[in-house]
């Protein structure tokens, strides 16, 4: 009977294990996994920056280049500068970061867990929204600095300076 | 086993080293390409100045790129040697280097050292900067009011009254020329890279740039600073002209046009201008009624050779395209105000306007 009740125990109070696969991705406060998932994600907006340099270069290949519209080419060249900076280099630093520092320091992980992985997700959101301003075709276009006053409603009158602002 | 070792260590060697033949290999390439080309030919090298404000930086990234250079050389050369005399080798085994806290007296020397180069470089960096943003006064400062526009540029001469112009700058040689710009809308940057650095114009501010042309002749430039839709579109051209030449130019340049006596096509072509929508925006100092501030002052407009942000030439074929669809040639959005609407002017209109714009000139003497 002492037995019993023991099994019984066992399984109510079973000792918490990371999960594993998709669900285990997208749970995860593990500061080694979320590390791994900024490196991916800032390698796949890096995939998608390199393209946008490659349309600005076939853009810039030839005089009076026709590959792209003004219009568009002045977006393709403040996305693919709006990418690396905060798409790319900043995740990447924070993938290393979160990777290698706990375990440099000896810490078992991140200060606070959930919002490093909040941080992550948001990150990630952040950059899906400021893609999506493609759907409309008006992504940004006042350059990745965006100075005042040509990022502003009198000089870019479209909805691209919003994505810039509310997806940054 | 010893040869396989020498042979993979050798092999190391010429990977590292392919990093250097590369950089040696193209600079040699750059070395041939150049000598094709005329020293100073290229119409925007900041490395072949003219005046003496572009000279003076220039000299100074001169001195600092050999300060750069030394350090460079000395700093790689250090770690080469690091890497290969303390490489792990094949007969350490457990051995472990020798194990230190550091180098107090070392680290001293390696922090003041590089404090005393940056101090020495400062020198002249600071007299330079303190020169360059030195406002010159007096009797033979010429001084030249621009303010930057989407997408060209408006020059002003104070000191010729009424004496306004468009994305083509003339000033004297052997003579300060002190420009004080502007912008009317967004940021641009006045960059002449042959006879001064950038400067950025700001609304609501007024920068100091200073041009020192030795010789005469034509200095190209270009808006620098992302201005929005036609920025590539936003060019200048900076046309140095022996001293008594241009104040030739400028007290002819600073009269009102006569234009009374034209006729025919002419004739059509200025009263279409007067009662069309282009003294909206356009004026043309002599034409009564024409007094817009929108657009570049037309008044001798066909003694410049370049026009709408100095992209295309004044020639009648480009001047009937532009005024056939101005979006069409150059992008721009009229439609907020910011560039020339397309107009929708039949060809007869177009002719008569062309017709009237080439009596815009400087009269035969």
């Amino acid at each position: 009977m002492a037995t019993a009740a023991m099994e019984q125990r066992a399984t109510t109070f079973r000792r918490p294990t990371a999960k594993t696969g998709l669900v285990g991705w997208l749970t995860t406060v593990d500061h080694k996994k979320i590390g791994i998932l900024y490196g991916v994600t800032a390698f796949a907006f890096f995939i998608v920056g390199g393209i946008e340099a490659l349309l600005i270069r076939l853009q810039l290949a030839t005089p009076n280049g026709q590959v792209l519209s003004a219009d568009v080419y002045n977006q393709i060249f403040t996305m693919h500068g709006v990418t690396m900076i905060f798409l790319v280099i900043m995740p990447l630093t924070a993938a290393f970061m979160n990777y290698v520092m706990p375990i440099q320091i000896g810490a078992r992980d991140m200060a606070f867990p959930r919002m490093n992985a909040f941080s992550y997700w948001v990150f990630l959101f952040g950059g899906i929204f400021l893609y999506s301003s493609f759907l409309f075709g008006q992504a940004p276009l006042g350059g990745w600095f965006g100075y005042a006053p040509n990022s502003t409603f009198t000089y870019n009158p479209g909805v691209g300076m919003d994505f810039y602002a509310i997806g940054l | 086993m010893r040869a396989r070792a020498r042979a993979g260590w050798r092999w190391r060697a010429l990977t590292a080293l392919l990093p250097v033949t590369t950089l040696v290999v193209t600079a040699c390439a750059t070395n041939t390409a150049q000598t094709t080309v005329e020293q100073g030919a290229l119409p925007q090298d900041a490395l072949s100045p003219v005046g003496r404000f572009a000279i003076q930086t220039d000299e100074l990234w001169n001195l600092v790129l050999w300060v750069a250079i030394v350090i460079f050389v000395f700093v790689e050369a250090l770690i080469v040697v690091a890497i290969l005399r303390f490489r792990e080798r094949p007969d350490d085994g457990d051995r472990l280097p020798k194990q230190i806290h550091g180098n107090p007296r070392l680290e001293a020397i390696w922090t003041v050292i590089p404090a005393l180069i940056l101090a020495g470089v400062a020198v002249p960096t600071v007299r330079v900067l303190f020169d360059l943003a030195d406002e010159p006064e007096g009797n033979n400062v010429l001084s030249v009011d621009v303010i930057g526009h989407q997408w060209w540029w408006e020059y002003q001469y104070p000191q010729f009254e009424g004496l306004e112009t468009a994305n083509i700058l003339h000033i004297p040689t052997d003579q300060t020329v002190v420009l004080k710009a502007t912008s009317d809308d967004v940021i641009h940057s006045f960059w002449v890279p042959k006879l001064a650095g950038k400067q950025d114009t700001v609304p609501g501010r007024e920068s100091l740039i200073k041009l020192y042309a030795d010789e005469p002749g034509e200095y190209l430039g270009q808006c620098a600073e992302f201005c929005g839709l036609s920025h590539a579109n936003m060019r200048l051209r900076v046309i140095a002209h022996e001293p008594a030449d241009f104040q030739r130019w400028a007290q002819q340049q600073a009269r009102s046009i006569r234009l009374d006596r034209l006729s025919g096509q002419a004739a059509r072509g200025r009263d279409a201008f007067v009662e069309g929508a282009c003294v909206g925006c356009h004026s043309i100092r002599g034409l009564e009624g024409a007094s817009g501030t929108v657009g570049p002052d037309l008044t001798y407009f066909s003694d410049r050779g370049w026009f709408a942000g100095a992209i295309f030439e004044n020639t009648d074929e480009s001047l009937r395209d532009w005024l056939a669809d101005p979006p069409k040639m150059k992008p721009m959005e009229p439609g907020d105000g910011r560039g020339m609407p397309d107009l929708n002017l039949s060809d007869q209109e177009i002719d008569a306007l062309v017709a009237f714009l080439r009596e815009l000139k400087t009269p035969d003497q």
